[in-house]
C-alpha cells in the first residue's frame, strides 16, 4: 500500500500484471475458472487485487467526464424543480428538500474539484464515494418520504431511482458495495422516518425503492460477474503473451546453437562470418579463422562407444570455448567432430596464441584415449587461415585455406597446429609453426 | 518410431482449430486495445462475431430468466390487481384489457419462440419489437389518467422495464435507444387518439431523465464489453499460436535441421522403445548402421556446402526407401545414418539394406576421389536380435558397429551382417 503512492494507478495495474503474466499458476487458475463458469466468480487474492486495482482506474478515467455529467443532472433537475415548485426553495417549512439540494450541489462540486486531482482518486474511489453516496441517497430518501403527501414527493421518489442506478452502476463498485450502500441509507432514512414520526408510505418504498433495490443489484451481480470472467481473459493474454515471447527466444535459440555441445551452431556460424568478413573489408582488419578437429575420433568412437564420444565433444568444446577469451571471437560446432573459431579482427600472431591455448587446454582435459596414435589422451589439430578481406579473396577461399591448413596439420602428425597466411596479411604468404 | 505429441496427423500445425485471426484483424484488435477509442462498432467480421456472442448471452439469459420474468410480471400484476382494483377495471377494462394482458401474451410469446433457432441467432429481432411494446403498455398505465397513484407506480415499473431492457437483455446500444424512442412515440401517438391529458413534466423526469441516464450508463457498459470481447479473440488466437509454436518447438528437438530424419536424441529415445517392445513381445528387431563412404574427401573436393547437399540428398532416399510407418530413419552423426526396422527379422534388413544401395547409387552423387566408385555410395552395417532379459542396446549397437566396420574392410559399398 505505501508505494502506491509513487505510481499512477496505471503504471501500478501495468505492474501487478506484469507480475501475474509471468505466473503460470494464475494462468491456470483462471484457465479452469474460464471453463467452470460458476455463479460466484471468486478470485484468489492477488487476481483479486489487480482486478481492484483496474476498477480504481475505470473510475478515475471516467471520473472528470462523470462530474460533468452529474452536474449537467443536477443543474437540470434543480432547474425543472425551481420551475414548478418555486416556493419549496424559499419556504422554509421545506428545509429537508433545501438541504438535500443544497448538500447534493456540494457533492457534486467537491467531486468536480478532486476530478481534476488525480492522485486522490484512489483513496476517494476506496473511501469516499461510497459513504458520499449513501448519505446522498439517505438524504433523497428522506426527501422523497418527508413529505409524503406533497405533489413534488414523487418526482423526488423518481430522483431517489436515478440517484439508485448511478450508484449501482456508474461508480465501478462492487456490487456488494452498492448492496451496502442502499442498505445503509435506506436504514437511516426509515430511522429518520421512525424518529420523526413522519408516516412511511409503505407501498411506494416497496415498490418505488426494494424492488427496484432487487432488480438493479441483481443486474450490478451479473454484469461483475462478467466483468469478472472477462478480466480472467485478461490476465490469460497476459500470460500466453508471455510464453509466446519465451518460446519465441526459446526457437531463436534452439536454431543457432548446436543441442550436443552448447556452443553455436553451423547456421549461426555461417551466418556471423558473412557480418564480420563485412565488417573486416570495411575496416581493413585482419580475420582469422581456427579450422580444427578431434584427432582420430572415430577410433575413440570404436573404442569407447558413442556416448562417451558424445561426452568427449562436450567436453572438447567446453574447453576450447574456455581458451576463446574476447566476446566478439565465435566459437562453433561446424561438423561431426569439427569446430571452428571465428577471431575477428585479429592478425596472424594473435590466432596462434589462442591456438596454442586451446591445444593446451584440450590437453590439460587428458580425456584417456588409448587408440590415438598421437598421444595417450584426446587431442585436436588446428588449422588457421589469417585473411584480410579485400577483391582477390572471399569467404570460400577463407575456409578453404584454413581446411588445407588443418589438413597440413594432420599430415604434420597432429596435435599442432598449421598457419596460412594469406598474402592480402603479409607480402610473401608462408606457413608458420 | 518419431512419437508425435499431438493428433493432428493429417493437417499442417494449428490449421486444425476453428476459427483463425487474420494477421490484418489481429492488428486492428491491437491498434483498438492500445487506443482505447469511444466506439461503438467494429469492423469486418469481429462485428457479427460480437452479435453472435451477444446472442448467445440473450439465450442463455432466456434459459436462465424465463421464470424470473414470469414471477416479476405475476407479482406486479398481481400486486397492480390487489392494490387497484377499480383502476385495473375503469374505463371497460382498460388497464386489464390494454396493459396486463399484452405483457402476459407478450411474454409468453417470448418465452416460447426463445428456442427457435432463427430466433436465437437473429435475437434482436424478437427482442426489440417485444420489448418496445411490453413498455409502450406499462407506459400507458403510468400515464393514464385513472389513479394517481396506480400511476406512480407504473412509473417505476417503466424505470425497471428500462433498467431490464437496457442492462438485462444484452440488446446493443442503439438498439436500446430505438426500443426507448420508439415506446414514447408510440405512447404519444396514442394517447393523441385517446385524448388523455398528460403531465408531460412528470413523464418527462421518469421516462425522459430515467432513460438518458440509462442509456448513458449502457453505452459505457457496452464499450467496456467491446474491449473484453476483443480480449478474448486475442486469447483464443494466442491459445492457437502456443500450441503452433510448441508444436514446432518439439519437433525442432527431435528433428535434424539438416536432413529433416529425426535427429540422435529422437532416435535413442526411439530405439528405447522399440527395444522394450520386441523384449515383450518376442519379436526381432533390427538396425542398419552406415556411413557414406570417403565423406570427408568429399568435403574436400566439393566443399563444405555440396557435402551438406549429399547428406541431405542421402537422408531423403532413406527416408523413401524404408516402406513400414514403424521403420525409423535417422542422422546418426555427422556422416552417420541408421535405420531402425522394429519387428523385422534378417531377410527383411537385408532386404531394406539392398534397397538402399540401390536407391543411392542410383543418386549417382558424382564423387571423384571415391576409392569404391564414381560416385557416391554408402557401407551398411547390419544387426539383427530378438531381445532377451540380458541383452543390451550398447551391445546392439557395438554389433552393428562392428558390422559396418566389416563393410568397410571389405571394400565399401556393401553391407555386411553381424549377430
Amino acid at each position: 500500500m505505501g508505494d502506491m503512492r509513487h505510481l499512477t494507478l496505471e503504471s501500478h495495474l501495468r505492474s501487478l500484471l506484469n507480475g501475474l503474466s509471468q505466473d503460470n499458476s494464475a494462468g491456470t487458475f483462471a484457465q479452469n475458472l474460464l471453463y467452470t463458469k460458476p455463479l460466484a466468480v471468486h478470485f484468489r487474492p492477488d487476481i483479486e487485487s489487480a482486478f481492484l486495482v483496474k476498477r480504481n482506474l475505470e473510475f478515475s478515467l471516467i471520473f472528470k467526464v462523470a462530474s460533468f455529467l452529474w452536474l449537467l443532472l443536477y443543474v437540470i433537475i434543480l432547474t425543472a424543480t425551481y420551475q414548478k415548485f418555486q416556493y419549496i426553495f424559499t419556504d422554509k417549512s421545506y428545509f429537508i428538500w433545501q438541504s438535500a439540494f443544497f448538500s447534493t450541489g456540494l457533492l457534486i462540486f467537491l467531486g468536480g474539484i478532486f476530478a481534476f486531482l488525480p492522485k486522490t482518486h484512489h483513496f476517494i474511489h476506496q473511501y469516499v464515494v461510497a459513504p458520499a453516496m449513501t448519505l446522498l441517497l439517505y438524504q433523497l430518501l428522506i426527501g422523497s418520504i418527508a413529505h409524503s403527501q406533497h405533489e413534488f414527493s414523487s418526482y423526488a421518489s423518481y430522483n431517489v431511482i436515478i440517484a439508485m442506478i448511478i450508484a449501482v452502476n456508474s461508480l465501478r463498485l462492487l456490487w456488494q458495495k452498492s448492496l451496502f450502500i442502499l442498505a445503509c441509507s435506506s436504514l437511516m432514512a426509515y430511522a429518520t422516518a421512525f424518529i420523526n414520526n413522519w408516516q412511511i408510505p409503505l407501498l411506494p418504498s416497496l415498490h418505488g425503492f426494494v424492488l427496484i433495490a432487487i432488480v438493479l443489484i441483481n443486474i450490478a451481480f451479473f454484469i461483475e460477474r462478467r466483468e469478472r470472467l472477462s478480466f480472467l481473459n485478461e490476465i490469460l493474454v497476459e500470460v500466453k503473451s508471455h510464453e509466446l515471447s519465451r518460446i519465441n527466444r526459446h526457437l531463436i535459440t534452439i536454431a543457432r546453437e548446436d543441442a550436443l555441445s552448447g556452443l553455436a551452431n553451423r547456421r549461426a556460424f555461417d551466418d556471423t562470418l558473412i557480418i564480420e568478413w563485412d565488417r573486416a573489408r570495411r575496416d581493413e582488419q585482419a580475420i582469422s579463422l581456427l579450422f580444427m578437429d578431434v584427432d582420430h575420433f572415430k577410433l575413440y568412437n570404436d573404442t569407447y562407444g558413442h556416448s562417451a564420444g558424445d561426452d568427449c565433444l562436450r567436453q572438447v568444446a567446453t574447453a576450447i570455448k574456455k581458451a576463446v577469451l574476447r566476446p566478439a571471437d565465435l566459437t562453433a560446432r561446424y561438423g561431426g567432430e569439427e569446430f571452428v573459431v571465428l577471431l575477428p579482427a585479429t592478425d596472424g600472431l594473435g590466432a596462434e596464441e589462442v591456438a596454442e591455448r586451446i591445444l593446451r587446454t584440450v590437453d590439460t582435459l587428458a580425456i584417456p584415449h588409448k587408440r590415438s596414435l598421437v598421444s595417450y589422451h584426446v587431442t585436436v589439430s588446428i588449422g588457421i587461415c589469417t585473411m584480410l578481406p579485400n577483391d582477390k579473396n572471399n569467404i570460400a577461399l577463407f575456409i578453404e585455406n584454413a581446411d588445407a591448413a588443418l589438413y597440413k596439420a594432420k599430415t604434420s602428425g597432429r596435435h599442432c597446429f598449421k598457419h596460412y597466411m594469406d598474402p592480402s596479411v603479409h607480402n610473401n604468404f608462408h606457413f608458420r609453426h | 518410431m518419431v512419437q508425435n505429441t499431438h493428433k493432428s496427423s493429417n493437417s499442417s500445425d494449428g490449421e486444425t482449430l476453428p476459427q483463425l485471426i487474420s494477421p490484418k484483424t489481429l492488428a486492428y484488435i491491437h491498434q483498438l486495445l492500445q487506443d482505447r477509442p469511444m466506439f461503438l462498432y467494429f469492423e469486418n467480421d469481429i462485428e457479427l462475431r460480437f452479435y453472435a456472442k451477444r446472442a448467445e448471452e440473450y439465450r442463455r439469459l432466456l434459459a436462465l430468466g424465463k421464470l424470473l420474468f414470469l414471477s416479476l410480471y405475476g407479482i406486479i400484476a398481481v400486486a397492480a390487481i390487489a392494490i387497484f382494483p377499480e383502476t385495473v377495471m375503469a374505463n371497460d377494462l382498460f388497464i386489464f384489457k390494454y396493459v396486463l394482458t399484452p405483457i402476459g401474451l407478450l411474454l409468453l410469446l417470448v418465452l416460447l419462440l426463445a428456442d427457435n433457432p432463427l430466433f436465437q441467432r437473429h435475437y434482436q429481432w424478437l427482442a426489440t419489437p417485444v420489448s418496445t411494446l411490453i413498455l409502450f403498455c406499462v407506459i400507458l398505465a403510468s400515464i393514464s389518467p385513472f389513479d394517481s397513484l396506480f400511476s406512480q407506480h407504473a412509473a417505476y415499473d417503466v424505470m425497471i422495464i428500462v433498467t431490464i431492457i437496457s442492462f438485462g437483455l444484452r440488446v446493443q446500444f442503439p438498439v436500446c435507444l430505438l426500443i426507448v424512442c420508439l415506446a414514447a412515440i408510440l405512447t404519444i401517438l396514442t394517447t393523441a387518439s385517446l385524448n388523455w391529458k398528460i403531465d408531460w413534466f412528470k413523464f418527462a423526469h421518469f421516462y425522459g431523465l430515467g432513460s438518458a441516464i440509462t442509456l448513458l450508463i449502457v453505452a459505457l457498459i457496452e464499450r467496456q464489453d467491446r474491449f473484453a470481447f476483443l480480449q478474448e479473440l486475442l486469447v483464443a488466437h494466442q491459445t492457437v499460436e502456443l500450441d503452433r509454436l510448441n508444436r514446432a518447438l518439439d519437433r525442432m528437438s527431435r528433428e535434424d535441421p539438416l536432413t529433416a530424419l529425426a535427429n540422435r536424441r529422437a532416435f535413442d529415445d526411439s530405439l528405447n522403445q522399440e527395444w522394450e517392445r520386441a523384449k515383450r513381445e518376442q519379436q526381432s528387431i533390427a538396425l542398419l548402421y552406415m556411413d557414406v563412404d570417403f565423406f570427408k574427401l568429399y568435403n574436400d573436393t566439393y566443399g563444405h556446402n555440396i557435402g551438406d547437399v549429399c547428406l541431405r540428398r542421402v537422408g531423403q532416399t532413406l527416408k523413401q526407401a524404408l516402406r513400414r510407418p514403424a521403420d525409423l530413419a535417422a542422422r546418426y552423426g555427422g556422416e552417420e545414418f541408421v535405420v531402425l526396422l522394429p519387428n523385422t527379422n534378417a531377410d527383411g534388413a537385408i532386404d531394406v539394406a539392398q534397397r538402399i544401395i540401390k536407391h543411392i547409387d542410383a543418386l549417382a552423387l558424382p564423387h571423384s576421389r571415391s576409392k569404391t566408385a564414381p560416385h557416391v555410395t554408402l557401407s551398411i552395417g547390419i544387426t539383427f536380435t530378438t531381445p532377451q532379459k540380458q541383452s543390451t542396446i550398447t551391445e546392439f549397437l557395438a554389433k552393428a558397429d562392428s558390422a559396418l566396420y566389416k563393410a568397410k574392410e571389405n571394400g565399401r559399398h556393401q553391407y555386411q551382417m553381424e549377430v
